[in-house]
């Protein structure tokens, strides 16, 4: 069934019109045929049984008187009356065979075949007091009449048909009725093949511009020049792919406005990081100079006059030597900050376990009278950017060795685990650690949780590293308890 | 008296009075020369402007030389320093406020020996003149001589 609709349009609408020609043809001439067979064969009977009758009037006055030979000559006449119509004669009169009431023939047409005074040899049809026919098919029929004579029966009338003729001129009918019905299904079918083209043959130019929609340039004037439904599909066609087109033209037309903005926006921006890069860089530059002089000469004042300060002068001038160079930690640490949020990120594979270890091998040069027990992982490994992963392991790691300072077995850790199909890195120090009720400021900006005196620090290296994780997408929070030690966990995209 | 010339391109006085007192801090009898701006420290080197008559036979054996200054730039003495045949082979040390990368690499890339930060420290100074194996012009000499 589904092979059917994978036909062609056309093909199916030819098909079926053909298969409906066909069946009501064929249904047509069956009834046809029919009809006029049983019309005619009504016709002929009549005829026969009328003839029959007659006959049967005709002989009684014979029978009745025995005039044999009047009823043999009488017999043979009407014999050679058969009905000729204009078509010849239907049927011929085979045989008349009159009979006496014990069913010896008295009388024929043909003694040579049913000689007197023999029972009759023929098939009787069943008698009875009305006349009969026994049709015995496509060649003869039989009919029997009773002879009356003064209201009684004398005898019986048998008359022999043969309706060759009447079979052939069917046969005939119908040869000449097949030829025409032959030549209906041939016209038919022409016509339908006709119809059918006329039908699906725009579908088929519906489909040939169908590539064209959207150049605005459809056109397909063999239908929407119609007034009909295929007009409609014409016209809504070529009003479509111009519409379309239009569309077509003004996306275009966004976008290319869209990545005008864009470009534009990104060269304002690319602008505005470039000065801000020379700003922050000219300022720092320019602030330094000063701090150098202020640290410097202080300095310089205590080598060079160390002989003629007393302590408290010497206090003086190393505190100002202090705030010179906590100045100093604080543009850098700014510095940073703005280049980790300005920075673009170039991300390569980063191994944070070699980083880590650089970094405090680095941080125990600096201060190589501190033993700290430090456990990093191997394989630590991240999709990420270098120069920023080290800033924010730097800050972190930098953090743990400055706040284990106090303690005697200082123990840094660096490491990472699963949870809930992510990795989570950490980073745990048994040193000063800090109070949870104050987390939430742990990664502003400025701020600390702790004095100058205690710990040293700008307190932005923590929001560095907050900025750091957030520019990979990932996270950071941290536990600590005071005294006990501090953790801080992050994840990365 | 065929003393060694050391010639200090500084433009911040903060910074050259505490280069000069770092470098003499340790005795060294070199002559600090010293030039305020890339236009003056290429005079000098040149005999020419303000320097004119200076014998130019007379170079210095080292130059310190910060990048920012005014008038002409650090990296444009350089390369002028470089592009002369009579500075070409002077060893240039250059100053840095900062470990800017891009200063450092362009400082080498044009020709400068070696780099120090500032503030300088002595150690930091004495390690630089070895590696241009100038140590020879740091020793103390003794005064008199």
């Amino acid at each position: 069934m589904k092979k059917w609709l994978h036909q062609s349009f056309f093909r199916q609408v030819s098909l079926l019109l053909l298969a409906f020609s066909v069946l009501s043809i064929s249904g047509y001439a069956y009834q046809n045929y029919n009809e006029l067979k049983n019309q005619w064969r009504s016709a002929i009977n009549i005829q026969i049984s009328h003839l029959t009758g007659l006959a049967a009037l005709m002989v009684a006055n014979d029978l009745r008187y025995e005039k044999y030979f009047d009823l043999w000559d009488k017999l043979r006449k009407i014999q050679n009356q058969t009905p000729k119509g204009e078509e010849g004669a239907l049927f011929l009169i085979a045989e008349i065979v009159v009979l006496d009431n014990s069913g010896n023939v008295v009388g024929s047409s043909d003694p040579v075949r049913h000689p007197l005074m023999r029972r009759y040899s023929g098939q009787l049809p069943q008698s009875s007091d009305e006349m009969q026919i026994a049709g015995d098919g496509t060649d003869s029929v039989r009919t029997i009449a009773p002879i009356l004579f003064g209201g009684e029966r004398i005898g019986s009338l048998v008359m022999a048909f043969d309706i060759t003729p009447f079979s052939s001129f069917l046969h005939q009918h119908l040869r000449d009725f097949a030829v025409y019905l032959i030549l209906m299904a041939v016209a038919t079918a022409l016509f339908g093949l006709a119809l059918a083209r006329w039908i699906t043959r725009p579908l088929g130019n519906v489909c040939a511009i169908l590539p064209m929609l959207g150049s605005g340039q459809a056109m397909i004037p063999s239908l929407s020049l119609r007034q009909d439904e295929y007009g409609l599909l014409g016209r809504a066609i070529e009003f479509a792919d111009r519409r379309l087109h239009e569309s077509d033209a003004q996306i275009r037309m966004h976008r290319d406005h869209l990545e005008e903005m864009v470009k534009q926006r990104t060269q304002a921006l690319e602008a505005a990081n470039r000065e801000l890069e020379a700003f922050s860089y000219s300022v720092s530059h320019d602030l330094r100079a000063p701090l150098r002089a202020i640290d410097g000469f202080s300095l310089a004042l205590v080598e060079d006059y160390g002989d003629k300060l007393d302590d408290a002068a010497k206090g003086y001038l190393q505190r100002v030597r202090g705030g010179a160079q906590k100045m100093g930690g604080l543009i850098d640490d700014m510095l940073q900050l703005s280049r980790v949020t300005r920075a673009e990120l170039h991300y390569a594979v980063v191994d944070l376990s070699a980083m880590a270890e650089q970094i405090v091998l680095g941080l125990g040069t600096q201060d190589p009278r501190r033993e700290v027990q430090v456990s990093i992982a191997p394989g630590l490994v991240v999709s990420g950017d270098a120069g920023l992963l080290g800033i924010m392991l730097q800050n972190l790691l930098g953090n743990t060795w400055k706040f284990t300072k106090g303690k005697r077995e200082a123990r840094i850790e660096f490491d990472s685990r699963m949870e809930h199909g992510e990795r989570i890195f950490f980073i745990r120090d048994n040193g000063a650690g800090f109070d949870m009720r104050y987390v939430s400021k742990l990664f502003g900006a400025f701020q600390r949780l702790h004095t100058e005196d205690e710990f040293p620090g700008t307190g932005i290296g923590l929001a560095t590293v907050q900025r750091i994780i957030n520019r990979h997408g990932g996270r950071v929070w941290a536990e600590g308890e005071v005294g006990v030690g501090a953790c801080f966990y992050f994840v990365l995209k | 008296m065929g003393s060694k010339v050391i010639l200090l391109v500084e433009d911040n006085p903060d910074d050259r009075i505490l280069t000069v007192r770092a470098l003499k801090q340790h005795n060294i009898a070199n002559v600090i020369d010293e030039v305020r701006d890339g236009q003056e420290a290429l005079d000098y080197l040149f005999g020419e402007g303000q320097y004119a008559g200076r014998d130019v036979a007379v170079q210095p054996q080292f130059v310190l030389l910060d990048l920012k200054l005014p008038r002409v730039d650090g990296l444009e003495v350089l390369q002028r320093m470089r592009a002369d045949p009579r500075t070409r082979r002077i060893p240039v040390v250059v100053l840095t406020s900062s470990s800017e990368q891009q200063d450092i690499v362009s400082s080498y890339d044009l020709g400068a020996n070696s780099y120090v930060r500032k503030p300088v420290d002595f150690n930091e100074f004495l390690d630089a003149a070895k590696q241009l194996g100038l140590y020879w012009l740091v020793l103390n000499e003794v005064p008199g001589e």
